[in-house]
């Protein structure tokens, strides 16, 4: 290989860390290698690496422990606020309270979500995010209601990703913060589950809210861990 | 105890001094006849570096690398006491086979 790697060298090289790059590539270069063999070792290299990153709990709370059912679970919750809004708009029956414990939810909801995954899963963001996509997709294709576009079932992505970024920015959260936080979803989850009759789901699914929630939760037990060790 | 490519690889980075970092010891551990990956070479030195057996730490760029860094390696010394422990296995349960006396 020469001293500028071919294009396709650089691209296989993006699978490694920024340090890890830079001395693969020398190594490289200093072998002389042919820009097949520096893609191949790259490559081994690189999925090593991130099948290693799968050997740790992280990805796989992350991924099909949070993303897949939070997304099902988060697509429900939009809907809900997109029937809350036509109800206000369009007829007397509707709630502002109850659009309110659903905006509520949505929000917060979303944002611990994206926050845990963002925090927990950095180097395999790529993975949870194709497993929220999965869910999203089936959905979307599925949903079939002539006074809804299938877009509502995805307000949930845009507090979702300010949470993946706030993650993955790697700031903590105060212990106040994060209590009033879960305390807030707890709140709003509790209405929800009064105002059940209006819900589009059946009442075994709010144990599943409840496990779903843990983000929430895991927040706090981050905030307080750092509080303890301040 | 360590596996037999460890065991190659702190041998070889011992023998380099000084002179220890990826593609020396990947030169080295290929004219045994040996065929070793960058893959392989670079996941085993880090789970020997896990293990306190070898100290790795970025080396200064060279023109003949690109103007690259090198990954330069040390064995401390648990891992030469692992080495030690592992050669005085092999020897001790290689007495009186036939392929230890040819």
């Amino acid at each position: 290989m020469t001293s500028s790697p071919s294009l396709l060298v650089k691209l296989t090289a993006q699978l490694l860390e920024p340090r890890e790059r830079e001395v693969v590539l020398g190594d490289l270069t200093e072998m002389h290698a042919s820009p097949r063999q520096a893609v191949c070792q790259v490559l081994d290299l690189g999925i090593r690496r991130h099948a290693a990153l799968w050997l740790n709990w992280r990805p796989w709370l992350t991924g099909p422990g949070l993303a897949v059912p939070a997304s099902f679970l988060l697509m429900g919750v939009s809907l809900s606020v997109s029937q809350a809004c036509l109800q206000l708009v369009n007829s007397d029956s509707g709630s502002v309270t109850w659009l309110l414990t659903q905006m509520c939810l949505l929000l917060i909801w979303s944002w611990t979500s994206g926050f845990v995954i963002g925090s927990l899963s950095r180097r395999t963001l790529w993975a949870s995010i194709a497993m929220c996509c999965w869910p999203c997709f089936v959905c979307v294709s599925k949903f079939h209601l002539e006074w809804l576009s299938p877009v509502c079932l995805l307000w949930f992505l845009i507090p979702a990703g300010l949470g993946v970024r706030q993650g993955l920015s790697g700031k903590r959260m105060r212990l106040s913060v994060a209590l009033t936080i879960t305390a807030v979803l707890m709140l709003a989850m509790l209405l929800q589950w009064q105002g059940g009759a209006q819900r589009w789901w059946s009442p075994p699914w709010w144990l599943m809210d409840f496990v779903m929630s843990w983000p929430a939760l895991f927040l706090v037990a981050r905030a307080s861990s750092r509080a303890e060790a301040e | 105890m360590l596996g037999e490519f460890e065991y190659l690889l702190i041998s070889v980075a011992a023998r380099l001094g000084e002179n220890a970092y990826g593609a020396a010891i990947r030169e080295e551990i290929e004219a045994m006849d040996r065929t070793c990956s960058i893959g392989a070479l670079y996941t085993t030195i880090d789970r020997l570096e896990k293990k306190g057996f070898l100290r790795t730490w970025m080396g200064d760029p060279s023109p003949q690398r690109g103007g690259r860094a090198k990954r330069m390696v040390r064995v401390t010394k648990q891992g030469v006491m692992a080495a030690e422990e592992f050669y005085n296995s092999v020897m001790r349960t290689s007495r009186g086979v036939s392929w230890a006396t040819k």
